[in-house]
């Protein structure tokens, strides 16, 4: 045979490695199947998908893949594989290249809700500014919950534990099954008529099948109008519903409900006795400031010796009028001798004085003083007042 | 009901009172009107807590 019609072991392989690869309809394909022979290695994990006509195809699923896993595989588990199929040349090997696993019956459900939770997302059914701030004192809390159930019996507990002040309003449901969307549903419209604070809707854990219920729509948008504020305790802390998006608040378990709803007695009595020290203690302090101040009051000089603040002012008077009156005095004997020697100026000049010493004076008949010759006549009367008496003369003659 | 109602009302006069009577300069008056106010409120408080007990109800639907 001539040495171009045939082809090497590797060439053919490479041939079908190569025709593969570029098949897009062998990219990106899910593949349902049973694992079995699951092994691990360093690189990755090796296993078979068998289906029920016992077909096998070999697959690798690279460790770094595994990682991203929503589960832990294990033989016998019936998955959807994403992946692509590839050759190995060197074996003349075909195999599954898988990107990830999922259960099987969970993908199509999981992918349906994913895109529900999308679209109430969009709507804003989740919105944080939707959600009610949830009462810190309520009167009475509705709870949503299978009948005699586990978590009725825990929120009833834990609830009238820490307030029983609160008065409780039990709706059973179912939770789970086919007719549970519609009698929670129905619950819901129930606890909406009446006058509760709080509603609680609550369920322990169970598988996602479970705990669909509180993923139905009808439910969900129900939840989102209803103006009760509202506090989800579906399954576990791992188990998100669309009721816990919609929920005012959301927590894992109804413990934590019957937490999150009420305030704790406990805290309130340790608040009350803080309150009761607290009044006394300021009470105290306060009696015994105004005390101090009146101390200290009384202690100064004021109410101790009242009349030392007089005698101050007193000696003061004292000394004023001492001064008044040594000024006063003072004016006196000024005046005194102003007078005195007024008065002796006075006497010096008395006439009265001179003719007691021997002059006379003279007059004429009207009493004028006569000074000069010149007032006088030969003939006329002169009076002469002397010391002792007045004499009466005639003038004779004049020079 | 409306006793419940008043349990928040007075724990809040009563931290209104507490606030007041540590934090504010009140006449001896005040502050004895205030602390005998707040002590009564405290005492109402107790009691309803004491007597309290949690009424339960089941609301079944009307079939």
């Amino acid at each position: 045979m001539e040495q171009n019609k045939y082809f090497s072991v590797t060439a053919l392989n490479t041939l079908i490695k190569s025709k593969i690869d570029g098949d897009e309809e062998l990219h990106n394909v899910y593949v349902k199947g049973e694992i079995s022979n699951w092994k691990s290695y360093n690189s990755g994990f090796f296993f078979d998908l068998v289906d029920e006509k016992k077909s096998v195809i070999p697959c690798i699923l690279w460790g770094d893949n595994y990682l991203y896993l929503p589960f832990e595989p294990k033989n016998g588990d019936e998955v959807i594989a994403l992946g692509s199929v590839s050759v190995y040349v060197g074996r003349g090997r075909y195999n599954f290249t898988v990107k990830t696993l999922e259960k099987f019956g969970q993908g199509a459900a999981l992918l349906a809700l994913e895109a529900l939770k999308k679209k109430l997302q969009a709507e804003g059914l989740f919105d944080i500014s939707h959600k009610k701030p949830i009462p810190e004192f309520p009167k009475s809390i509705g709870l949503i919950v299978g009948d005699k159930s586990a978590a009725e019996a825990d929120l009833i507990k834990n609830i009238s534990r820490r307030w029983p002040l609160c008065e409780i309003l039990v709706f059973p449901s179912l939770v789970q099954g086919k007719d549970a969307p519609k009698e929670l549903l129905k619950a819901l419209r129930r606890a909406e008529t009446t006058e509760i604070d709080i509603l609680i809707i609550a369920r322990g854990g169970g598988s996602n099948e479970d705990l669909s219920a509180f993923n139905d729509e009808a439910l969900t948008r129900e939840l989102y109008a209803c103006t009760i504020p509202c506090i989800s305790a579906v399954g576990h802390e791992i188990d998100t519903t669309l009721i816990d998006y919609v929920s005012d608040l959301r927590v894992s378990t109804p413990t934590g409900a019957a937490e999150a709803a009420t305030p704790d007695q406990q805290e309130i009595r340790a608040i009350l006795l803080g309150s009761e020290d607290a009044l006394n203690t300021a009470m105290k302090n306060l009696l015994s400031k105004k005390r101090d101040q009146l101390n200290s009051l009384s202690a100064r000089p004021f109410f101790k010796n009242p009349s030392s603040n007089y005698a101050k002012a007193k000696e003061e008077v004292q000394q004023l009028s001492k001064r008044l009156e040594m000024s006063l005095g003072h004016l006196f004997e000024m005046s005194r001798n102003q007078v005195h020697s007024l008065s002796s100026r006075l006497d010096a000049l008395n006439p009265r004085n001179v003719i007691n010493r021997g002059y006379s004076m003279t007059t004429d008949e009207r009493g004028n003083i006569v000074t000069s010759v010149k007032q006088i006549a030969e003939g006329d009367t002169l009076k002469s007042v002397l010391k002792d008496g007045t004499i009466t003369s005639k003038v004779t003659s004049k020079e | 009901m409306e006793k419940k109602q008043a349990f928040e009302e007075k724990l809040t006069r009563l931290n209104e009172i507490v606030e007041k009577v540590e934090n504010t300069t009140l006449s001896l008056e005040d502050a004895m009107k205030l602390y005998e106010e707040g002590n009564s409120l405290i005492k109402d408080l107790q009691k309803s807590l004491d007597e309290a007990e949690t009424k339960i109800q089941v609301i079944k639907d009307k079939q």
